[in-house]
């Protein structure tokens, strides 16, 4: 049994269970951590499955802008009684956190430094036809160089169209979640704030 | 591999949707100046208005331009858009010379049509919004804008020949339209509308892009000449394609509201603003149903025939008897519609299963003759609703024809040409698509279509019935009339003046539309 095999049946045997551990768990924001470790199993099979930039897509988008979101989402709605935990049980744990933050600011900072990524920025761009057959042949799948290839040939359209779809969200996101008071109108109280808070949620997340 | 070129004149083919997304910048620009001040917020609605109403007539006359251009140059389409070719990866890695090239976005007879279709919905739908808006008191001039947008993903919609461009356009047509069936945040409704919507809308896109991402496992790309071709050349049936195209065909479903995907309808149009309603009625419809006869027939004609004409016409009867079974007893004029739409999608996919080249001509008369018929009666159904219910109901409308003979004249040749009386385009229409099923041997389908119009019939009739000869029962509320605001009379004169003209004369509209041929087998 290869690495990676033992690898990925690892990662899928934890996906499977912190999926489980999600849907069981009763507290929403241990659902969200849960999730977190969902993604990132999910994000280490695409990985193993040799897809790079998928596995960079997953960490960044999933775990990390959409779980943000949701855990903001979370906290946001949470009873004052159910933040009560959230309170700092360690003494200094805040300077201990900001401390750890900017240490990994700076392993970051020098890790990009050491990978010698400005010397990757600065190598011509892989000639289109000879690209095109390697792409016909199938290698470099999952490579960033030709995801970016396709997306800008034959995939050009809907990546332009997405920028429509986002203008269309903003003007949605802008319209559900105007602030009524401000214009001087009041709200009738029957509009039960669930309601219409559950949907501006909903819309913001789209 | 060719470097793929997009010269000026093919983006020039784009026309109307261009127009459409500049008129929206416009819109955003407007709105923003005419907000400035909050004592002009009635004008920041008229402004939105006209220039909301100014654009979708220059798409209207750049489509017909198109139109012009296309007869004149004799050619069937004007150009394919950000071309693609190729041989698909799974088929053979060893071809090198492409065998099969195809736009990504196509501006044939059948994507100028649609246009055409999709700029007369949308400037009649912006005049049912304008007074709409000021019964209602609804100060909500983004609202402007937002139609456009799904307008434009309509148009796209009719154009896209690629799994992706499909999806993305599909979500331009839907997104506004979650956020428009909450246009009135003091309405539960519509509130309830919006959310349920948007849940379920969400969830059909998801069967959509992951059939098209195990599509795109089979095949090796998106593409529709693709997908033909790989159909025709592997000698295995590939279920994992199969497995795709049924999942895109759920998720299209989803929007279409074929049963058994139409939960979401009853309560959405019921609680969606009314020329929200009839904007879907009328728009989606016709958009998703353009985009489903483009799959059907550029991609479907070489795979196994009882795969997909099966399955379509199993969910086409579903439809029918489902919908029409629920429309019998609702009492809601908005509900009742809604099931009778569930049961008109059933009947326009009798014309899907068919597959013929013909087809699409069927159904687009079929569409033309749908969306007249609803944008009226949605109008009527807004004109006559009282203050805050925004529908009517059964009971509200006896006697109607005395107190209101215009209105209930109209609402009755529009609910005559739904049901698919002769004389109206509803007829024309029905014909049309159920001959199509007959010459492509679908006769029990036809059958069970054709009675199943004939139960439709007893619905469409008890609100006529209502309306002239029962009289009101004592203590029922009375409909209070007021003057009806001019755009309403103009939509409602269009609607009732074309369903009738058209159902008498179609030849022209016959005439037109067969030129929107698609493959097909």
């Amino acid at each position: 049994m290869s690495i990676e095999l033992i690898g990925w049946w690892l990662m899928a045997a934890i996906a499977v269970v912190s999926a489980i551990g999600m849907l069981s768990a009763r507290n929403p924001v241990h659902s969200v951590l849960w999730l977190v470790v969902n993604f990132t199993s999910l994000a280490v099979i695409y990985l193993i499955h040799s897809a790079p930039v998928l596995f960079a897509i997953q960490l960044i988008v999933y775990a990390g802008a959409i779980m943000v979101l949701f855990l903001f989402v979370v906290m946001f709605f949470m009873s004052p009684q159910a933040r009560q935990w959230l309170r700092p049980a360690l003494k200094g744990q805040l300077v201990l956190g900001g401390i750890l933050v900017v240490a990994f600011l700076l392993l970051i900072i020098w890790g990009v430094g050491a990978s010698g990524m400005g010397i990757v920025f600065n190598t011509p761009l892989i000639e289109g036809a000879s690209l095109a057959t390697d792409l016909t042949a199938g290698a470099g799948m999952g490579d960033p160089r030709p995801l970016g290839w396709w997306l800008f040939s034959n995939h050009v359209l809907p990546f332009e169209l997405t920028s429509l779809l986002l203008l269309i969200a903003m003007i949605g996101a802008l319209m559900v979640a105007r602030d009524l008071k401000s214009e001087g109108r009041a709200i009738v109280p029957e509009t039960a704030p669930v309601v219409s808070d559950e949907d501006d949620e909903q819309e913001v997340l789209a | 591999m060719s470097q793929p070129v997009i010269t000026l004149q093919q983006i020039s083919y784009l026309g109307p949707v261009l127009v459409i997304v500049l008129t929206v910048l416009v819109l955003l620009m407007t709105d923003v100046i005419c907000r400035l001040r909050p004592s002009r917020q009635g004008l920041s609605l008229l402004t939105g208005f006209g220039v909301a109403l100014g654009g979708s007539i220059v798409a209207l006359v750049y489509s017909i331009f198109l139109w012009h251009r296309l007869t004149v140059l004799k050619v069937g389409k004007l150009a394919e858009l950000f071309p693609v070719n190729g041989p698909p990866r799974s088929v053979s890695a060893m071809e090198t010379s492409p065998v099969w090239s195809s736009g990504t976005l196509v501006v044939d007879y059948f994507a100028v049509f649609v246009c055409l279709l999709v700029c007369g919905v949308l400037i009649l739908v912006c005049f049912n919004f304008k007074p709409y808006l000021r019964i209602n008191k609804l100060h909500r001039s983004e609202l402007f804008p937002l139609l456009l947008l799904s307008a434009s993903g309509m148009m796209l919609l009719s154009m896209s020949r690629d799994l992706l461009s499909t999806f993305i356009s599909i979500e331009i047509v839907s997104l506004p339209l979650y956020v428009l069936c909450g246009l009135n945040e003091r309405s539960r409704a519509n509130q309830e509308s919006s959310l349920k919507y948007f849940l379920l809308g969400a969830f059909g896109s998801g069967f959509f892009i992951y059939g098209a991402s195990l599509v795109y496992g089979a095949v090796g790309h998106m593409n529709y000449a693709a997908i033909a071709y790989f159909a025709k050349h592997s000698l295995e049936s590939s279920s994992i394609l199969m497995i795709g195209l049924a999942l895109v065909g759920a998720g299209l479903a989803f929007k279409l509201a074929l049963v058994p995907f139409h939960a979401w309808v009853p309560d959405v149009y019921q609680g969606a603003p009314t020329p929200v309603t009839a904007f879907m009625a009328a728009g989606v419809k016709l958009a998703v149903f353009a985009a489903a006869l483009r799959l059907v027939l550029e991609a479907f004609p070489l795979m196994d025939l009882s795969f997909w004409r099966g399955s379509i016409s199993l969910l086409a009867a579903l439809s029918m008897v489902v919908g029409n079974l629920l429309a019998l007893h609702q009492m809601s004029a908005k509900r009742l519609l809604a099931y009778s739409a569930i049961a008109h999608t059933g009947y326009i996919a009798v014309g899907l299963a068919s597959g013929l080249s013909t087809s699409a001509t069927s159904i687009l008369i079929y569409l033309v003759g749908y969306a007249l018929a609803g944008l009226g009666a949605f109008t009527l159904i807004s004109y006559l609703a009282p203050d805050g219910q925004d529908d009517i109901y059964l009971d509200e409308m006896h006697e109607l024809s005395k107190r209101a003979p215009v209105s209930a004249l109209a609402f009755a040749i529009l609910m005559l040409s739904m049901a698919g009386f002769p004389l109206t385009l509803g007829f024309v229409g029905k014909l049309m698509v159920f001959s199509d099923a007959w010459r492509a041997g679908l006769y029990g389908l036809v059958i069970f279509a054709v009675l199943n119009s004939v139960i439709s019939v007893y619905y469409y009739l008890r609100f006529i019935l209502a309306m002239y000869m029962q009289p009101k029962a004592p203590g029922a509320a009375e409909l209070v009339l007021k003057r009806m605001p001019g755009t309403y009379i103009l939509t409602g004169i269009i609607t009732v003046v074309l369903t009738l003209l058209l159902g008498v004369i179609p030849h022209m509209l016959i005439a037109w539309a067969q030129s929107c041929q698609l493959a097909g087998l």
